[in-house]
């Protein structure tokens, strides 16, 4: 094994217990962390790597969280901006469960999530409906409102997440 | 009598079940569907939500409902229409009162939400389950779009929407299509020019997601920069309807089938400096409309704020006034097959 390879694993050290996110497209991991509600005071554990080596993606992130399960929500808040991000649950230092978010199928029509940038939109009013969207597009992410049919860029959508 | 193939739509616990069916039906100014063998729809808040043949059999019933109105006066006997305006109308919210007191049925509503308890903050979601409450069939215009969605979820009775805010209003678009089907005795093939505000204008969707249910329509567009039609409606009709951006209507006038005007919104704009610089930006007047064909229509959804010179009114080409009498005939049609004969 490299040394580059060697100090890499090194950075990315084993968890006991909580939630690996493998195979982040390269720089994408602190919109990941965005998402995940991570700024500067955390409790617990957390590792990030930025750009490291991958044999299928030249480069990606990786993000460990030590003793946190994610949430349906925030798996496909991740899954809108990394598809092909890999999640690994692990306890015990084994690794309990295992997918990538493209094969959790979830829909491209999808619920919640996002609120629609349209200020007129019936859904940002005191309605008690579900906001429903459809993704029409990737790189970059173009979004629709099933409701108000606004389409929405990528620049709205991140900002939401 | 005359043969015909359609597509029909049956219901089976909620499974779509489809079979191609033989059927005879009468020939009527080229209307050919049997508008009792296609797939009822419970709302209408978008054109996009039905089907051609749900359009065509829709024309084909308004189409028997004005060659014979008596035919049809107690069709509705015993139901009410809700009529529940949340911004001002003249033409849809008076026509589908006249198509319902004409199908021999009730009309009640508001057309002024300061009267009702939406000024009390009520939402749609509640306002709608109390008029669903009252009535048999709901007639909705709102300011915001998506409201005929929210409206359509919360309804134990049919909606249609009487237009959404910039987002659509499809009933004005089927009957500028019965319209313009009268006059040419069809739809496919024909050169239609759009102008004015292709932006704003809640038709404008409407129409051009019709237009794309049909073949070898040409659209030409025709507006000032501030008022070019909305990207996300022209990606929807992308490869299905063949459009072209125009700059002079002068100099293409002459290649169209029908010009359809409509105004600038005043009510859309952010202020009232951009709103005056775009109006007046087009005028239709009577020199204009020597360069066109002599059996090109004119039409309009209305109202008119100066984009159509009134000595314009009494030229052949005029169909606006018609055209609004049709919004009757075709309103009347969609009460009665969502209310189910």
């Amino acid at each position: 094994m490299s040394d580059e390879l060697n100090t890499q694993k090194m950075l990315v050290s084993k968890i006991p217990n909580g939630t690996v996110i493998d195979k982040i497209p390269g720089g994408k991991s602190l919109q990941i962390l965005k998402i995940l509600g991570i700024k500067d005071e955390v409790e617990n554990t957390i590792a990030v790597a930025i750009r490291v080596n991958s044999k299928s993606m030249k480069t990606k992130d990786i993000i460990k969280l030590k003793d946190r399960n994610l949430s349906i929500e925030e798996l496909k808040k991740i899954w809108l901006i990394a598809p092909q991000s890999k999640i690994s649950i692990i306890n015990n230092y084994k690794v309990n469960e295992q997918f990538t978010l493209s094969d959790k199928h979830f829909s491209n029509e999808f619920e919640g999530v996002l609120q629609c940038n349209n200020p007129t939109c019936a859904t940002n009013m005191n309605e008690p409906v579900v906001r429903q969207f459809y993704l029409m597009q990737r790189d970059p992410i173009l979004v629709r409102c099933l409701y108000c049919d606004r389409v929405m860029l990528e620049n709205n959508i991140r900002d939401q997440l | 009598m005359q043969e015909n193939y359609c597509k029909v739509y049956s219901f089976n616990n909620k499974e779509k079940k489809f079979a191609d069916h033989r059927i005879s039906v009468v020939k009527l100014n080229n209307v050919r569907i049997n508008s009792d063998l296609v797939q009822k729809f419970q709302h209408l808040v978008s054109i996009k939500d039905i089907t051609k043949e749900q359009i065509d059999a829709i024309l084909d019933k308004a189409l028997q409902i004005e060659n014979d109105p008596k035919a049809f006066a107690n069709s509705c006997e015993g139901k009410i229409l809700a009529n529940i305006f949340f911004e001002p109308s003249t033409r849809t919210r008076l026509s589908f009162e006249s198509a319902m007191l004409r199908l021999g049925g009730k009309v009640l509503g508001f057309a002024d939400p300061a009267t009702s308890s939406v000024k009390k903050g009520e939402s749609i979601a509640d306002t709608i389950r109390m008029a669903a409450a009252y009535s048999d069939i709901i007639v909705m215009r709102h300011f915001l779009e998506g409201s005929g969605r929210v409206a359509s979820e919360y309804s134990s009775v049919p909606v249609i929407s009487g237009g959404t805010g910039i987002q659509e209003h499809p009933t004005q678009a089927l009957l500028d299509i019965y319209t313009i089907k009268k006059e040419f005795n069809k739809i496919d093939g024909l050169t239609i020019g759009l102008l004015g505000d292709l932006r704003f204008g809640r038709t404008i969707p409407s129409l051009l997601y019709a237009f794309s249910k049909y073949k070898d329509i040409k659209i030409k567009l025709y507006s000032p920069p501030q008022l070019k039609a909305r990207m996300t409606v022209l990606t929807d009709i992308e490869g299905k309807l063949s459009y072209q951006v125009e700059e002079s209507l002068s100099d293409t006038i002459d290649t169209l089938d029908v010009l359809y005007v409509t105004r600038v919104q005043k009510e859309r704009f952010p202020d009232e400096a951009t709103y005056e610089r775009v109006k007046g930006s087009y005028i239709i007047n009577t020199d204009l409309i020597k360069k066109a064909k002599q059996n090109m229509i004119i039409m309009h959804p209305l109202p008119r704020v100066g984009e159509i010179d009134y000595k314009v009114d009494q030229l052949p080409q005029a169909r606006y006034f018609q055209q609004a009498k049709n919004g009757v005939w075709v309103r009347m049609a969609l009460l009665y097959m969502m209310l189910g004969d």
